[in-house]
């Protein structure tokens, strides 16, 4: 019996891609770079206090990992917490994208390529 | 250098940040905010840093308080479920908020009217260092010792009078004052127009008004300063006007005259002070005292028995008007305790209905302090809304508060600051008192046992139904007490209006003849003066009989101290008897009908000398004796007076037994400053302008006031025991109403809960007879512990009014026939409907409803 999928939001989607992202490009994936890159790649200001909430509820649901990372003098010695994406968060990511694929078909005249 | 604006944001956010991944997110934190220093310049990455920080804390925050609610929330949902049920059935609850308004309403009025007559400083600027004494005569030489103590930032004196004003229209009398010309000054007043006094001695012949004579008596005359008017028969200057609210030194004083201290006045001078600031009220009172003794060897007049100082704001009221005021207070306060109780009963039983619902609740996971706290809020919104109402009624009683009391104070009789501290405290009470047993008992809920038995077999927790009988028959024996002392008063009313006063008033009236030391000069004229108007009097054909006198009765006469010690020494105080003095005509005792019982009346070759005393001075001092004959001396006064005749006593209409003494009569004299013209008509009475002018043919300078009919003068003096008596009644019949509709309610609700046992036991075969039977055993149990409470109370009660009752005792039977008659009858009347609800139950009809 295969485990429901847990359902995700819009906000949670966006996180899991980002850090997919900053994952495949081989950079840490920690709260600051997450948060940039979803800045950049949405176009949009993210209140920081939504990311950090976020990243604690997807990892309680087991959609995410994180272990300690390095540090730095900018970060006065403090450990960066370095996320990954489980397999569970994986599969749940890649079927809300096919949801949001399958539902763009055909709308192609009314909304264009994406 | 340390960052200080950071270190503050990590501690802040050390708060807020969940223990196991603060250190990252605080390190990711500082990385940003080191990046944006660095590119973006210091002052830029401060507010970006705030702003951050401010994000962060508030989504944890919030994250948290999802998990947890704040207190606030606690609250706003409480009050919100609260209200939601109070709406849903308002009626107990507007029931409850009415009988707390009626109480925290009477009680505040009441409190208003004590503070504003015995409590509350002057309404003067930093009144409460003003101070007032009035054990001895002012002379110059008292106001200087006084002025020397160092004590005092000023210090002046008064003396209240009674000023005739002659108008075009006639004669007018206004209570006034004669005052030394720094009291303005030292009251901190201003005139609205003109200026007040002059320094000492400088303003002869000026006079100062209020606005309220200005505008009623002048009509508001633009030229009123400087005009001249004729006040006692004097012509004086209007230098000043002050404003309406301003009374000084009585609540119906609105004219000033300057006050010489080495000029007799009418009245005796009194002294007026301000405490210097941090000088306290006790010690001013001793110094005051211990200097009182040193100027003892001058020759001073007592006063009675008055403290030696006193706060100006405290009213000139008798100890008797002192004592009814605190006792009204306490009335209304064990009404307000009635009231309380009867909520905390209403509020228990409607809890004790709802108890199977409270049961749901708690077998749903609700705590007992969780319901509590829903119980409390309920109570609080009944609070609030019973305190806001109580305002409104006090301020609308306040109106009501009779003239025998407000008369008094200087002070307006409203709801000030003081008052509504008062009718909050007392709406927190009242919650804290209703609302505590009820959430206590009511809550108390075993969630299996009260949701396995059906709502109607609930037959009430022991716990509940212990509370609310014993409330019951608490504010049973509080209306009993309050019931017992109502009667006696109002009893001791009616036995004051009924009691002869031993003389014939009815169809006597009375004038004043005035400014006589004014128009004549020496003894021998004014002699021949008041033997005119006696005779032109005596000459009308409308009138049947006059006598002229100095006093009238039922005003006190001059009091004095009666003692057979030899004349002109100073009375053994024991052995001295005080007495009234009445300076009269021959004509006055048979003009009132007064018999003499031994000896003669007096006669017009009498001397001063000559006396006819009352039967009881001569039974006090030769009790057996024949007075006839013998002798007795007055005070210090020089001289004996020799008893000619002994009259029968007249009673003064008095609960105070300080007022009504013994009394003795002499003749009129030569010199009086007052005179009284007693008249007995023959058929219709003279008009009051005709008496004015056959007054004023024997000289224009003389005035004539029209004096209250002597029925109506003994009438005045009823109106403080009939003040008493009549709100005393009011807080009984709120008390006895209280009660009984307490027990209807408690029982209604007893006998609602008990249907289905009232059904099985009609089904079994209990009569109706027998079901009424149970239900009034129920109520009348309680009425009875509470009656035997209440006769205890009530007897308290009754010892504590001994100083008001007149004519009855603390065991006077008919007193208590009537309470245990009333609280029965109600009792039962209460109970009658209950019962008979209980005994219709229909096994039939019930059994199918369930």
């Amino acid at each position: 019996v295969s485990q429901p999928l847990p359902l995700l939001g819009e906000f949670e989607a966006l996180l899991l891609l980002a850090i997919l992202q900053l994952t495949e490009q081989g950079r840490e994936a920690y709260g600051s770079a997450i948060r940039e890159d979803l800045q950049q790649r949405t176009g949009r200001p993210i209140p920081r206090g939504s990311i950090y909430v976020t990243l604690d509820r997807l990892e309680e649901k087991g959609l995410l990992a994180s272990r300690e990372g390095g540090t730095s003098s900018a970060r006065g010695q403090r450990p960066k917490r370095l996320f990954r994406v489980t397999p569970i968060g994986l599969r749940a990511v890649k079927s809300s994208v096919t949801a949001l694929i399958r539902m763009h078909r055909g709308l192609e005249a009314v909304l264009g390529r994406v | 250098m340390p960052d200080l604006l950071w270190l503050v944001v990590e501690r802040g956010l050390r708060q807020v940040l969940p223990a196991v991944h603060r250190l990252s997110t605080l390190g990711d934190l500082s990385e940003d905010y080191q990046h944006r220093r660095a590119t973006g310049g210091r002052i830029g990455a401060s507010c970006w840093l705030v702003r951050e920080a401010w994000s962060l804390g508030r989504a944890y925050r919030a994250a948290a308080s999802g998990e947890r609610p704040s207190l606030s929330s606690t609250l706003a949902t409480d009050l919100h479920r609260a209200w939601r049920r109070l709406t849903a059935t308002p009626g107990p609850a507007i029931h409850s908020a009415l009988l707390l308004a009626i109480g925290i309403g009477l009680t505040t009025a009441t409190f208003s009217a004590v503070d504003a007559v015995l409590l509350r400083p002057a309404p003067f600027d930093g009144g409460d260092r003003l101070v007032r004494q009035g054990l001895y005569e002012v002379t110059p030489a008292l106001l200087e010792a006084w002025r020397a103590t160092d004590m005092f930032e000023d210090v002046e004196a008064y003396a209240g009078s009674t000023f005739e004003l002659e108008t075009d229209l006639g004669t007018v009398s206004w209570e006034g004052a004669s005052v030394t010309s720094g009291v303005f000054d030292l009251l901190a007043v201003r005139p609205t127009r003109g200026r007040v006094f002059q320094a000492r001695g400088r303003s002869p012949g000026e006079a100062v008004i209020s606005e309220v004579v200005w505008r009623s008596t002048f009509g508001g005359d633009p030229s009123m300063l400087g005009r001249r008017i004729h006040l006692n028969g004097a012509s004086v200057v209007v230098v000043g006007i002050m404003p309406a609210s301003f009374r000084f030194p009585d609540s119906t004083t609105v004219v000033w005259t300057p006050l010489d201290l080495n000029v007799e006045t009418p009245t005796i001078p009194q002294v007026v002070g301000r405490l210097k600031p941090g000088v306290p009220f006790s010690i001013a009172e001793a110094r005051i005292k211990l200097l009182a003794r040193e100027l003892s060897r001058q020759p001073a007049r007592r006063l009675g028995s008055e403290p030696p100082l006193q706060h100006l704001g405290v009213a000139r009221v008798s100890g008797f008007t002192h004592q009814a005021l605190w006792l009204l207070l306490w009335g209304a306060a064990l009404v307000f305790v009635v009231l309380c109780a009867n909520v905390s009963s209403l509020l228990l039983a409607n809890l004790s209905a709802r108890q199977r619902e409270l049961g749901t609740c708690t077998a749903l996971g609700a705590t007992r302090i969780r319901l509590l706290r829903e119980t409390a809020a309920e109570h609080a919104y009944i609070g609030v809304v019973g305190a806001g109402a109580g305002v409104a009624l006090a301020w609308a009683l306040t109106a009501l508060v009779p003239d025998v009391f407000s008369g008094h104070t200087l002070n307006l009789i409203d709801i000030d600051f003081r008052a509504l501290t008062a009718a909050s405290v007392l709406g927190v009470v009242a919650v804290i008192l209703t609302g505590l047993i009820p959430a206590w008992v009511g809550t108390r809920h075993d969630a299996i046992e009260s949701l396995r038995q059906s709502p109607q077999s609930v037959a009430g927790r022991r716990a509940s139904r212990i509370a609310t009988r014993m409330l019951l028959a608490g504010e049973v024996g509080l209306a009993c007490s309050l019931l017992v002392g109502s009667i006696l008063l109002v009893r001791s009313f009616a036995e004051l209006a009924q009691t002869d006063p031993g003389l014939a008033g009815d169809g006597v009236i009375r004038v004043r003849v005035t400014s006589l030391d004014e128009a004549f000069g020496s003894p021998v004229a004014m002699a021949q003066a008041i033997r005119s108007i006696d005779e032109q009097l005596t000459a009308r054909p409308d009138i049947a009989e006059v006598a002229l006198s100095r006093e009238l009765p039922p005003e006190p006469g001059s009091t004095g101290l009666a003692h057979l010690g030899p004349a002109g020494t100073k009375p053994n105080f024991a052995a001295s008897i005080r007495t009234h003095h009445y300076r009269v005509s021959p004509e006055f005792l048979p003009l009132y009908r007064i018999p003499v019982v031994a000896g003669r009346g007096l006669q017009s070759n009498d001397t001063e000398r000559d006396a006819v005393i009352g039967e009881r001075l001569a039974g006090l001092l030769w009790p057996g004796d024949n007075p006839l004959g013998r002798t007795f001396a007055v005070g210090t006064l020089p001289g004996e007076h020799r008893v000619v005749g002994v009259a029968a006593e007249i009673r003064l209409p008095t609960i105070d037994r300080e007022l009504d003494l013994p009394e003795y009569y002499t003749p009129l004299g030569s010199s009086s400053r007052t005179l009284y013209a007693n008249i007995r008509c023959r058929g219709t009475c003279p008009a009051e302008s005709d008496l004015r002018d056959l007054v004023r043919r024997i000289d224009p300078r003389l005035g004539l006031l029209a004096s209250t009919a002597a029925g109506d003068q003994f009438l005045q003096h009823l109106k403080l025991p009939q003040a008493i008596a009549e709100t005393a009644g009011l807080f009984a019949v709120i008390a006895v109403v209280t009660s009984a509709g307490g027990l209807f309610s408690v029982l209604t609700y007893a006998v609602g809960r008990r249907r289905r046992e009232f059904g099985i036991r009609a089904a079994l075969g209990a009569s109706p007879r027998h079901i009424r039977r149970l239900v009034m055993q129920d109520g009348l149990t309680v009425v009875g512990i509470g009656i035997a409470a209440g006769g205890v109370g009530g007897w308290m009660v009754a010892r504590s009014l001994a100083a008001f009752h007149y004519g009855v005792t603390t065991t006077d039977p008919i007193t208590w026939a009537a309470v245990l008659g009333t609280i029965a009858t109600a009792s039962l009347l209460a109970a009658w409907r209950p019962a008979r609800q209980a005994a219709r139950v229909n096994p039939v009809t019930l059994l199918r409803s369930e």
